[in-house]
């Protein structure tokens, strides 16, 4: 049984720290797409702030 | 509506209906069966083959050709091509109607579709392409609603939603074409996660971009198309204004889209050119990827330039149905025909009739709710109480 | 107004700290300084594919942990070997048998069963974000929130996840856990705790890839040089030692080292961008339409203006001509009339004179 079980002795690092890729990106991305609906409002109001000075 | 009713039953609507009214027969058929037995009964899906023709047609299709509608407004309003105006009320409603079959016929693949707003309420998986996907899909529904409804708030008679929604009309083209740019982009990029599973030759980190400008294609392509066969059948509801600028919306249609084709043709051969893919072109994908290239790239991109140059309405005509049928290729070739290339031919994927039955079913709906708007609704002639300009 | 140049440093940081704290909670590096190697201490399985007989145990083993439905053939009744399977839903691992022709290593047996990749593509598709990618390195399935989009199987590069085709309304994804829940308890998993010969080995991942590396030292003769798994999309939890090239076995070697969040990770970027520039390419160019229409509609009506002002110049002076015509016809008719008065006058004056 010598093969059955490979492990080293130290404990399982319990940690926030992000390990991978993917929890990296889901991370960013989140954040980015908060962003985006953000862009989206506030490009349009600042449009309507910007051409606020035209005549027409 | 009296009129409409007499239209409809004309002799040449018959047939038409009676063939209609089987399709929507076995639809309902095969739709009891799906949600009852599962998409085992009445599918050919299998663990390899995760998405069929309701993906590669249904969506994937049904997305593309439904592009007409952000690409006309967007020439018509953010662009000033104010000669195309009649064009673009028809073009909404094709792009409105045909998202609205787009999110039918994924609640006859997805498992649970009561659940298709789960990734918006409940998890948001952002790595996702498909996330992106959805979002964009879900607000562009939107936006084409709103941007269809001055035709029926007209048809309502309620003036003061109707002008409401109207002066909407620049943000909500904006939002159109970004909307569009992403998804239509997107669906492209859903299959740049599994490069060991889609042959080669259609697997680029270009795909996205491939997706997009063809989806540009598709969509100048379907507005002659639609236009064409408005005038055939809904000849007695257009206006002065629409009989007027019909010609120069096939003439100009047509020519941008020998310009875009011309684009399209030149990044797909120098994608070849960056994978270093030529070699695979002597094989028997690669001879099909030339079809696809040669026989429904470069010759639509020719046929489209005598057409105008020589002021060739029928010759644009049909180049522009032979251009849609280009895009049907090219979508089912990335999702179905040489996706798993690498698997034996027994474990591939070939539809159940069950499924087409389907595919037919939801363009026979898209078709029969046009023609109701259609004889109803101010899309291919202005209210009168509601002048435009 | 007395702001310190270090008070406001401090206030930038702790307001850095904050928003990291609420909006974050997780300490993330700036990706471009940090090369994420997944979870240190994760577990994983070694399968020796020169050790496997091809004896099903870990089959049953993984339908009796999991409570799986009973199998169409009984786990003893070898014939199933002779034609290839793969994992099906209440399948989540099966043995495969490939004759290499080999000399000397002829028959080989492969087991199947979720690689629980370091990235995991399923992981990175699924839109309601399904899947985890949990510390020990078990790549979960939470079947609540899935909406049966399958596209996970698509993104699956060993074509390992299953759907229940037959459900008309429940169907769920399946595959292989890695026994999450038994090796949360310090249980092994049900294939490895079963297996009579020691194929599989279940241990830290780092350390099996020391294992293995040392079997493959130790008897060069016996497996080939390479590890699969260790670097496949990226790196999986499940390794592989074979005696035959791995595509003998069914294994794809071509498949590359891409992990799936970087296959992606381009194209998903590009999504911000086209929000941000878009709007201001498309109200540029609607601006500069606009303006051109305005300019167009000015020169048209100044044009207008002019025409019209110079028709008007032309018709006052026609009319100052015509008005000074008819005044000197007039003069002159009047000068004729005068006179002819005048004449007539003094011819009835003589006519006068002369009946006088």
């Amino acid at each position: 049984m010598k093969t059955r079980i490979i492990r080293s002795t130290d404990q399982m690092e319990k940690t926030m720290e992000i390990h991978t890729l993917h929890d990296f990106f889901s991370h960013t991305k989140g954040i980015i797409y908060i962003l985006i609906i953000a862009i989206l409002i506030g490009m349009t109001v600042f449009w309507k702030f910007l051409t606020g000075g035209d005549e027409d | 509506m009296s009129d409409t009713t007499a239209h409809v039953g004309s002799p040449r609507y018959s047939a038409f209906n009676v063939i209609a009214g089987i399709i929507l027969a076995l639809g309902l058929v095969v739709t009891v069966l799906r949600f009852s037995g599962g998409l085992s009964s009445v599918t050919n899906l299998d663990d390899y083959n995760p998405w069929g023709i309701w993906i590669g047609f249904d969506l994937m299709v049904g997305v593309a050709l439904a592009a007409g509608g952000y690409v006309t407004s967007a020439a018509v309003y953010i662009f000033g091509m104010k000669k195309f105006h009649s064009a673009v009320r028809p073009a909404v409603l094709t792009g409105f109607l045909g998202y609205t079959l787009v999110v039918i016929a994924l609640h006859y693949d997805v498992g649970r579709p009561w659940r298709l707003p789960y990734p918006f309420i409940m998890q948001q998986g952002t790595t996702s392409l498909l996330f992106e996907v959805a979002a964009c899909v879900a607000l562009y529904l939107t936006v084409l609603f709103l941007e269809f409804s001055p035709a029926a708030l007209e048809w309502l008679g309620l003036e003061r939603a109707r002008n409401w929604a109207v002066k909407l009309t620049l943000v909500l083209t904006i939002f159109g074409v970004i909307l569009s740019t992403l998804h239509q982009s997107s669906l492209g990029a859903l299959f740049l996660i599994a490069p060991s599973k889609l042959h080669p030759l259609w697997y680029s980190p270009f795909i996205p971009l491939y997706f997009f400008v063809s989806s540009v294609i598709a969509g100048l392509s379907m507005v002659i198309c639609e236009s064409s066969m408005s005038y055939k059948y809904f000849k007695d509801k257009m206006d002065d204004t629409h009989m007027k600028e019909k010609e120069s919306v096939t003439l100009g249609f047509g020519k941008a889209a020998s310009l875009v084709l011309a684009g399209y043709f030149v990044i797909k051969v120098i994608g070849i050119a960056s994978d270093n893919n030529w070699s695979l072109l002597a094989t028997g994908y690669g001879a099909w990827y030339l079809v696809e290239l040669l026989g429904f790239v470069a010759l639509p991109c020719f046929l489209y330039a005598v057409g105008v140059r020589e002021k060739n309405i029928t010759l644009i005509k049909w180049t522009a149905a032979w251009t849609v049928l280009g895009i049907v290729v090219n979508r089912l070739n990335v999702s179905w025909i040489a996706f798993n290339y690498h698997l034996p031919s027994s474990e591939r994927y070939f539809p159940h009739i069950a499924e087409i039955v389907i595919s037919i079913f939801l363009v026979t709906v898209g078709i029969l709710i046009f023609r109701y708007i259609v004889t109803r609704m101010p899309i291919l002639y202005e209210d009168p109480d509601y002048p435009q300009h | 107004m007395s702001i310190s140049r270090r008070q406001f440093l401090g206030w930038l940081g702790a307001a850095g700290t904050a928003g990291a704290g609420a909006a974050v909670g997780k300490k993330a590096h700036a990706a471009a300084s940090k090369r994420f190697e997944g979870y240190p201490d994760s577990d994983g399985v070694l399968f020796d594919s020169t050790r496997c007989i091809g004896c099903r145990k870990c089959e049953e083993g993984c339908q009796k942990v999991n409570e799986l439905p009973e199998p169409d053939r009984p786990f003893d009744d070898l014939t199933v070997l002779e034609i290839k399977r793969r994992t099906r839903a209440g399948v989540y691992t099966v043995v495969n048998k490939y004759d290499t022709g080999e000399n000397g290593k002829g028959t080989v047996f492969r087991k199947i069963q979720c690689n629980h990749c370091l990235e995991p593509a399923c992981a990175s598709a699924c839109f309601v974000a399904a899947f985890t990618k949990t510390p020990t390195g078990a790549v979960t399935y939470d079947e609540s929130v899935c909406v049966g989009c399958r596209y996970c199987m698509i993104a699956c590069p060993f074509e390992i996840p299953t759907y229940e085709y037959d459900q008309p309304l429940t169907p769920k994804i399946e595959k292989c856990t890695m026994c999450y829940p038994r090796i949360t308890q310090g249980l092994l998993p049900g294939c490895v705790e079963i297996c009579p010969v020691e194929a599989l080995s279940f241990g830290k991942r780092k350390d099996l890839l020391r294992e293995a590396r040392d079997r493959i030292q130790k008897h060069p003769k016996r497996y080939v040089d390479h590890i699969y798994g260790e670097k496949e999309m990226g790196g999986t939890n499940w390794l592989y030692l074979s005696g035959v090239e791995f595509e003998k076995m069914g294994m794809r070697e071509d498949l590359g080292t891409t992990s799936a969040p970087e296959l992606t990770h381009g194209a998903l970027s590009i999504v911000p961008m086209v929000v941000g520039l878009w709007p201001v390419l498309l109200t540029g160019v609607y601006a500069i339409n606009k303006r051109k229409e305005k300019i167009n509609r000015e020169e048209k009506e100044r044009a207008v203006a002019e025409a019209l002002g110079k028709a008007n110049a032309e018709a006052q002076a026609k009319l100052s001509q015509t008005m000074e015509k008819a005044e000197n016809d007039k003069k002159t008719e009047i000068d004729t009339a005068v006179k002819k008065a005048l004449e007539e006058a003094a011819k009835k004056e003589s006519d006068d004179k002369e009946t006088s």
